[in-house]
C-alpha cells in the first residue's frame, strides 16, 4: 500500500469522525441521542439501516463466497422483502403509536415489565457478543491488507467508532453512515469496473458466463434442494442428510431467510431505533423499503464481483494459499511446495481447457467429455487449496481462508488512490456495523434498564451523561473483547451461532401481542424463554441449519405463549415504564 | 388478532404490490440466469 493510499484512508476516517462529532449539538436530551429528534428523513434511514446490516465481513467475505461457492448465498435475502413488507403492515404502527425509544419498551406496554427486561436483556446478550466480532474479522484483513499490527487496526475501528458515536449519538450513526455506505457502493462498483475491464479484454462476456456457468459458480436461484428427505437427522447419526441440512436454497431462503429477517429489522434494536428516528409512519415504512427494492441487487453486485474473480484467476493463475503469512511459512515447507507444484501443474490446465469450453460455439454442454475434464480441475484446484491448508492447520476451522481472496486481488491489481479508496470502504462497512451496535446497546441499557429499574426520574442531562457513559463502556467492552479474539479463529463462530438462538424467540414475542389478545405477563415471559429452549434443544439433538432456528424459535415461543395465555387469566396492559 | 389492528393498506397496498412483484420478477430472472449458465459440479 502506497503512501497516497494512507492519505485517502485517514482522510476518509477524519472525514467520518468529524461528521459524527459535529453532531454532538443535535444531541441535548435523550430523545435526540438515541432517536434524533424524530427528524431523519426516509431516505438517510434507509441508508443507515442497508450500511448497519453491511458490515466489513458481508464485503471481504461475501465476494470471498462467491469465488469459491458461486451466487447461491443469495438465496438468503429472498424473504427480505416480504418481510418488510409485513413489518410495514404489522410493526411499523405499533412501534410509531408509542413515543417509545426501544423496541423492548413495546413489550412492556403489551405484555409487561419482566417481557421488556428479558428480552432487552437477551439483546444485549446476544449483540454484545457480535459487537466484538464486527470489529475482530475485519481488523484481521485490514492489519494483513495495509501492514500494520492486528490490534492497531482494532483499536482504529473501535476508538474511533466509539469516539463519534459517544458524542453525536444516533444522529452522529446515521448520516456517518450515509456518507459510508456512499463510499461503500462505490468501491464496489469500482472494483466490478476494474475486474470486468481485466477479464474482458482477454475473453468476451458470453464467454465470462459460460467460464462460470461451468465452473458451478452461477446458481443465484436452486428450485430443487440437494436433498428432499423431510426427517432431521439425530446429532452425529449416519446416513444421508435431509433437507433441513442444506444451506442455500429457495425454500430455506425465502422461509427461513423470511423469518431471520423479520426478526433482525423488528426486533433487534440495532435495527428498530433507525425507524424510530423518522418524523412519521410514512417515512418508517419508506426506510424499511429501502431495504426491500436494493438489498437483493446489491448482494447479487458483490456475489457477481465474487464470480468474475474466479473467472480471473482461471484466466490469471492464482496463489495456492490467499493469506499473506501463510505464503511466508508455506515457502519453507517441502510438503507444502510439493502441493503447489501440483497446483501449478493443475491451474494451466484449467485455464487451458476453460478457454476451449469458451470457444464453443453451442456452449460448454454440447461438448460433454470435455466439461466433465474441466469440472474435474475446477474440483482438484480446490481440493489442493484445502489440501495446502491442511498442512498448515490442524483445526478444520482455522483453514479457510475465503476472506482473504478479495484483499489478495485488491493489493495485487487495484492501481493506487483507488486502493485507498477501497480500504477505506471496507473500514467504513465496519464503523457503519459497530456505531450502530453500540448505540442500541446504550439504549436499552439505559432506557430499558437505568431509567426504568434504578433511576426513573432521572433528568434528562443525567439520562443523557450515562447515555454516553453507556456508549463508551460498551465500545471499550466490544473493543477489548476484539483484541482477545485473537486467541482463536473458532471461538468466533461459536459466537456467531449463539446469535442464531434468540432471534426467532423475539420475534414470536412480538408476534404474540400481536395476534393474541389474551396474552399477558406470563404468557410473553414463556415465549421468550420456550422459544430460546427450543431452538437450544433442537440445536443439541438435531442436524438443522442456522437460517430454520429462527423459524423455529418463532413457532415455539408463539405456542408457548399462546398456550400459557389461554390455560391463565387474561392479561393486563402496562403502561410504558420510563414515561 | 388482537384489539390492536394494524391500519388498513390504502394507498400502500399498491408499493407493496410492486415490492413483491419486484421481487418475483428478480427470482423469475434469477432462475432463468441458473437454467441458462449453470451446470453443476460433481460432489
Amino acid at each position: 500500500m502506497s503512501w497516497i493510499d494512507w492519505i485517502v484512508l485517514v482522510a476518509f476516517l477524519a472525514w467520518v469522525v468529524w461528521d459524527g462529532v459535529r453532531r454532538t449539538r443535535a444531541t441535548k436530551d435523550i430523545d435526540g441521542y438515541f432517536a434524533a429528534g424524530r427528524q431523519i428523513p426516509w431516505w438517510a434511514a434507509g441508508l443507515s439501516v442497508m450500511a448497519t446490516q453491511a458490515s466489513a465481513i458481508t464485503i471481504i467475505g461475501t465476494t470471498g463466497q462467491g469465488h469459491d461457492g458461486g451466487m447461491e448465498f443469495v438465496q438468503t435475502y429472498f424473504g427480505l422483502p416480504f418481510a418488510m413488507v409485513l413489518l410495514c403492515i404489522f410493526f411499523v404502527p405499533f412501534f410509531r403509536r408509542l413515543p417509545i425509544l426501544t423496541a423492548y419498551e413495546w413489550l412492556e406496554y403489551r405484555h409487561g415489565p419482566a417481557t421488556r427486561t428479558l428480552a432487552s436483556a437477551v439483546f444485549l446478550l446476544s449483540r454484545c457478543l457480535a459487537v466484538g466480532i464486527v470489529i475482530y474479522a475485519p481488523a484481521v484483513v485490514v492489519a494483513a491488507m495495509t501492514g500494520m499490527p492486528r490490534d492497531l487496526a482494532i483499536l482504529c475501528i473501535g476508538v474511533l467508532t466509539t469516539l463519534y458515536t459517544m458524542l453525536g449519538g444516533v444522529s452522529a450513526v446515521i448520516w456517518t453512515d450515509v456518507k459510508q455506505m456512499s463510499v461503500i457502493l462505490l468501491g464496489l462498483l469500482l472494483v466490478l469496473a476494474i475486474l470486468l475491464v481485466r477479464v474482458l479484454s482477454e475473453i468476451d462476456f458470453a464467454a465470462l458466463l459460460e467460464i462460470a456457468g461451468a465452473s458451478g459458480r452461477m446458481n443465484p436461484l436452486e428450485v430443487e434442494p440437494a436433498h428432499t428427505g423431510l426427517i432431521p437427522r439425530l446429532q452425529g447419526a449416519d446416513g444421508p442428510p435431509s433437507f433441513w441440512e442444506e444451506k442455500y436454497n429457495l425454500w430455506s431462503g425465502l422461509f427461513g431467510g423470511m423469518f431471520l429477517m423479520l426478526a433482525y429489522f423488528g426486533c433487534d434494536q440495532s435495527q428498530v431505533q433507525r425507524i424510530l428516528t423518522n418524523p412519521s409512519v410514512r417515512e418508517s415504512r419508506m426506510a424499511l423499503l429501502v431495504s426491500a427494492f436494493a438489498k437483493i441487487p446489491m448482494q447479487l453486485v458483490v456475489l457477481f464481483i465474487g464470480v468474475v474473480l474466479f473467472v480471473f484467476h482461471v484466466l490469471h493463475p492464482a496463489p495456492l494459499l490467499f493469506r499473506p503469512e501463510d505464503r511466508a511459512v508455506a515457502a519453507t515447507d517441502p510438503r507444502v511446495q510439493r502441493v503447489a507444484e501440483r497446483y501449478e501443474t493443475s491451474v494451466a490446465q484449467r485455464r487451458a481447457m476453460a478457454l476451449e469450453l469458451a470457444a464453443l460455439p453451442d456452449g460448454p454442454r454440447s461438448d460433454p467429455a470435455r466439461l466433465a475434464e474441466y469440472q474435474q480441475h475446477v474440483v482438484g484446484t480446490y481440493a489442493l487449496r484445502q489440501e495446502a491448508l491442511s498442512l498448515l492447520y490442524a483445526n478444520s476451522k482455522d483453514r479457510n481462508d475465503v476472506n482473504f481472496v478479495f484483499p489478495h486481488f485488491l493489493l495485487h491489481h487495484i492501481p493506487p488512490v483507488l486502493l485507498g479508496l477501497i480500504i477505506a470502504a471496507i473500514f467504513a462497512a465496519a464503523m457503519s456495523s459497530v456505531d450502530s451496535a453500540l448505540n442500541s446497546l446504550a439504549a436499552a441499557t439505559v432506557v430499558d434498564f437505568y431509567r426504568r429499574w434504578f433511576r426513573p426520574r432521572a433528568s434528562e442531562s443525567e439520562a443523557l451523561r450515562v447515555s454516553r457513559i453507556s456508549t463508551l463502556l460498551w465500545g471499550s467492552l466490544a473493543t477489548g473483547a476484539a483484541l482477545w479474539l485473537g486467541g482463536g479463529g473458532s471461538v468466533i463462530e461459536q459466537i456467531n451461532a449463539i446469535g442464531s438462538f434468540f432471534y426467532g424467540a423475539l420475534l414470536g414475542t412480538f408476534t404474540l401481542g400481536l395476534v393474541c389478545r389474551r396474552a399477558g405477563e406470563m404468557a410473553g415471559v414463556a415465549a421468550v424463554l420456550g422459544g430460546i429452549l427450543s431452538v437450544l434443544l433442537v440445536h443439541q439433538t438435531l442436524e438443522v441449519e442456522f437460517l430454520w432456528y429462527n423459524v423455529i424459535g418463532c413457532l415455539a415461543a408463539l405456542g408457548c405463549g399462546i398456550g400459557v395465555a389461554w390455560l391463565g387469566p387474561p392479561g393486563q396492559r402496562w403502561q410504558p415504564g420510563h414515561q | 388478532m388482537s384489539d390492536e389492528r394494524p391500519p388498513p393498506l390504502g394507498s400502500w397496498a399498491r408499493t407493496y404490490t410492486l415490492v413483491i412483484l419486484l421481487a418475483l420478477a428478480t427470482f423469475l430472472l434469477l432462475h432463468w440466469v441458473t437454467a441458462t449458465w449453470q451446470i453443476r459440479l460433481p460432489r
